[in-house]
Formats: C-alpha cells, sequence, structure tokens
C-alpha cells in the first residue's frame, strides 16, 4: 500500500509533457523540406482502436446536434469550410484535414511543390479518469504519414506521428480541461507540420 | 487485475518507455518453424502461411548485403528497444526449402528460377488501445526480382505484409513479432516466385493459322 502511495504521488507530480515523437520512416529529401504545399489530405482509421474513434465521434455529432448544425456522413465531402470553431462537431476524417491546412497556412506552407499526405490513424486515447487517479493515465493520438507529390504520385516520405500527454491525478486531468480530441489533431498537425517545413521553432508544451 | 499487479506492469511499461539506456534486440531465426509459429501465436498474429510446397526447380538466390537492417521504431512507446533483422537467415532458409533437391544454385550457374533480394525493410510501432492495454504493429517489406526460365528476364516483385499482435511480453516481444511476420513476408516473396514458375511451366497458345 505505502509502495501504492508513493508511486501515485510520484507520477502525479511528474511533467504532463510525456512524450511527443515524428519518426521518419522514409525521410523526406532536402529538396522537398520546407518547399512543399498540401493541396490535398485523406485520412483513414485503423481498425485496431475503431472502438476508441467512435466513442469520441459520437461525442462530435453530439455537440453538432447541440449546435444545430446538419449531420455529416464520415465518407461525405465537405461544401462549404466550416468555421473553426465547428471543428469539434465534425468526424476526425474531415476535422483533420482542416486543422493540418490551417496550421500548414500559418507556418507558411503556401508555395512549392504540391505534395497529398495520407494519415492513417491507429491510435486514438483519451485518458481514463479512474486510473489518471490512481496511478496515471495518459491522452494519445497516432498514426502513419504517408507525403505522395501530387504530379508524379511518387511516395516522397513516411513519417510516424504520436502525440502522447500523460494525465496524472485531479490536477492533470483539470489542467487537460475539454476537446481532448482536438487538441491531439492540433498538435499532430503542428508536429507534421514541423516536419515537412523543416523549422525549428518550438512548440508549446515542448521541453 | 490488482492494483499492485497494474503498478507491476505500469512500472515494467515505464521502464521500457522511459528507459535511457538502449535494449538491444535481435530476431531470432535459429529457431524451428514450429518455435516460429508458436510465437506468432503467442503475440495473436494468425493464421501464419504454410510453408510453399516444393518447387520443381533448381533455385538460385542472390542477396544484397544491405537486406538485413535495424527495425524503424515509430511512436513513443518502447523507443529505446533497438531491434536487428538479420532477415538474409530466413530468406535463406526458406527458398533451400523451396528448393527442388534442398541444396540453393549459385547465381548464373544453370538455375531454373532465381530469386533476387535487393532490399527489406521492417517498420514497427506499439500503441496503447486502453489502460495497460496495447498492440504492436510490425511491418515487413521486401522489395527484389524473379526471373523463370532461359530467357531470365527478370520481373520486380514488392511485397509487404503488417501485423498487429497482442503484445505478449510487451517490448520483449517485439523481436519476435518481427521474426514471425519476416517470415510471413519471405513465404509472400517465395509464392509470387512459385507463381512465376508456374506460369512459365503452362503451355503456351499455339498461334491460330
Amino acid at each position: 500500500m505505502r509502495f501504492a502511495i508513493i508511486a501515485a504521488i510520484t507520477l502525479s507530480v511528474s511533467s504532463p509533457a510525456f512524450g511527443k515523437a515524428v519518426k521518419p520512416v522514409q525521410p523526406l529529401s532536402a529538396e522537398y523540406i520546407g518547399k512543399t504545399m498540401i493541396v490535398e489530405t485523406k485520412v483513414t482509421l485503423s481498425d485496431v482502436t475503431r472502438a476508441n474513434f467512435d466513442k469520441l465521434e459520437a461525442k462530435a455529432a453530439e455537440k453538432r446536434a447541440e449546435a444545430g448544425l446538419p449531420v455529416v456522413a464520415k465518407d461525405f465531402a465537405l461544401g462549404e469550410r466550416p468555421k473553426p470553431d465547428d471543428y469539434s462537431t465534425l468526424p476526425i476524417v474531415q476535422m483533420f484535414p482542416l486543422m493540418l491546412e490551417d496550421v500548414a497556412k500559418e507556418r507558411g506552407m503556401t508555395s512549392g511543390k504540391a505534395v497529398r499526405i495520407a494519415v492513417e490513424f491507429d491510435s486514438l486515447k483519451t485518458a481514463n479518469a479512474g486510473a489518471a487517479i490512481l496511478f496515471g493515465s495518459n491522452d494519445q493520438l497516432a498514426g502513419l504519414v504517408t507525403v505522395t507529390d501530387a504530379e508524379s504520385g511518387k511516395i516522397i516520405g513516411e513519417y510516424y506521428v504520436d502525440v502522447l500527454n500523460q494525465r496524472n491525478g485531479l490536477l492533470g486531468l483539470a489542467l487537460r480541461g475539454s476537446g481532448v480530441r482536438e487538441k491531439l489533431a492540433a498538435e499532430f498537425s503542428k508536429r507534421l507540420v514541423q516536419t515537412l517545413s523543416g523549422s525549428k521553432k518550438k512548440i508549446k508544451g515542448d521541453s | 487485475m490488482k492494483v499492485g499487479h497494474k503498478l507491476a506492469a505500469l512500472t515494467i511499461a515505464c521502464v521500457a518507455f522511459a528507459s535511457s539506456t538502449e535494449a538491444k534486440r535481435v530476431a531470432d531465426y535459429s529457431v524451428t518453424d514450429a518455435e516460429l509459429i508458436k510465437w506468432g501465436q503467442e503475440q495473436n498474429i494468425n493464421p501464419l502461411s504454410a510453408l510453399p510446397a516444393k518447387s520443381v526447380s533448381n533455385v538460385a538466390l542472390e542477396i544484397s548485403p544491405s537486406v538485413d537492417h535495424q527495425v524503424v521504431r515509430g511512436g513513443v512507446f518502447c523507443s529505446a528497444w533497438k531491434i536487428d533483422n538479420p532477415i538474409s537467415q530466413i530468406i535463406r532458409s526458406i527458398a533451400t526449402q523451396w528448393d527442388s533437391d534442398g541444396t540453393l544454385a549459385s547465381p548464373g550457374a544453370g538455375a531454373d528460377v532465381t530469386l533476387r533480394i535487393d532490399q527489406a525493410r521492417t517498420f514497427s510501432r506499439c500503441i496503447g488501445t486502453g489502460e495497460l492495454v496495447g498492440t504492436c504493429i510490425t511491418r515487413v517489406s521486401i522489395d527484389g526480382s524473379v526471373s523463370v526460365g532461359s530467357g531470365k528476364e527478370s520481373r520486380p516483385v514488392n511485397v509487404e505484409v503488417e501485423f498487429g499482435g497482442k503484445m505478449s511480453g510487451f517490448c520483449a516481444g517485439m523481436a519476435k513479432s518481427t521474426a514471425t511476420v519476416s517470415r510471413e513476408a519471405v513465404i509472400a516473396f517465395i509464392k509470387a516466385a512459385a507463381n512465376d514458375e508456374a506460369k512459365a511451366a503452362e503451355p503456351k497458345a499455339q498461334p491460330t493459322p
């Protein structure tokens, strides 16, 4: 019991930034780094954690209904571009491309060689409150990103992006707040764009 | 699961995740095929393919020295683990078993079928699917070519095999899953060669007068 208490306290005071990684599987060559613009983003969800995705997609649909917005099917193309405030009401396959485009524009990826991005998310997990209080838990969004030259159709890069945020104790959960899926997707986008643009600028939360 | 057990599992996970000392492992191909299949079952990589039926040909094998490689690790979990994949060992072993007389010919020494392996890659990532529950996904790709018959015109063959396991032994299980998934990729490559061999053996259609 004493060990459990010590472990819980130790984990509770540890840093909330548990681990973030962009691992190159096939790195972009220098001719592409910082010289591309994203013309298309496609998202697929792996079956491995389908249940976790479905749970959060249902919450997004609830938010959409509460806001009085029309229902959006996952395989349905969006007409008018939604406002950023409404992103949280969209399924992740439609929300993520919008977020990525916004971040890419902010970081100046508006000209250069046209690239297509394909993301296969294979993990979306949110911290469990009970576990967070007892021994710590985490939020995670991870996936494999494939970068294709839009002109030649050739795969020019492949990266695995993993955003893992540790949440310990009540304080950790309180600091996290709401909109976990959106926060994870935004951080995933920032890390990906940082890699594609070759930017050395620090991302909030990095030590 | 009792709290004590969860803490023990968490401690192991944290050590595996956060250890600054790189843990080095090697995919072991010195075991029997039955043992590799057993490892696959432990890792929930099922069903594993049977070895290809014996060839009728004299097979030659050419393997580029760069084929043996280190597994590319994606994600945060188990990132400190470095795994070497000496995949040429299992390529040689399965090709030998496929060969008609169980002895590989030297390339260009009158072989009926030549397998050329240019490159192989393994990509693995471990992800959390719930509290203290996770899975490791391993992908093995092999690029090469196959030539059949006297003309020896080679056809490029690229295979890619991916399996998600149940993370038995957590990070320690990755070397085993690398070995079992590599076995699947090699079998897929040999099956592609077997198809080419079978096609070449088909009687050619006579031109109509």
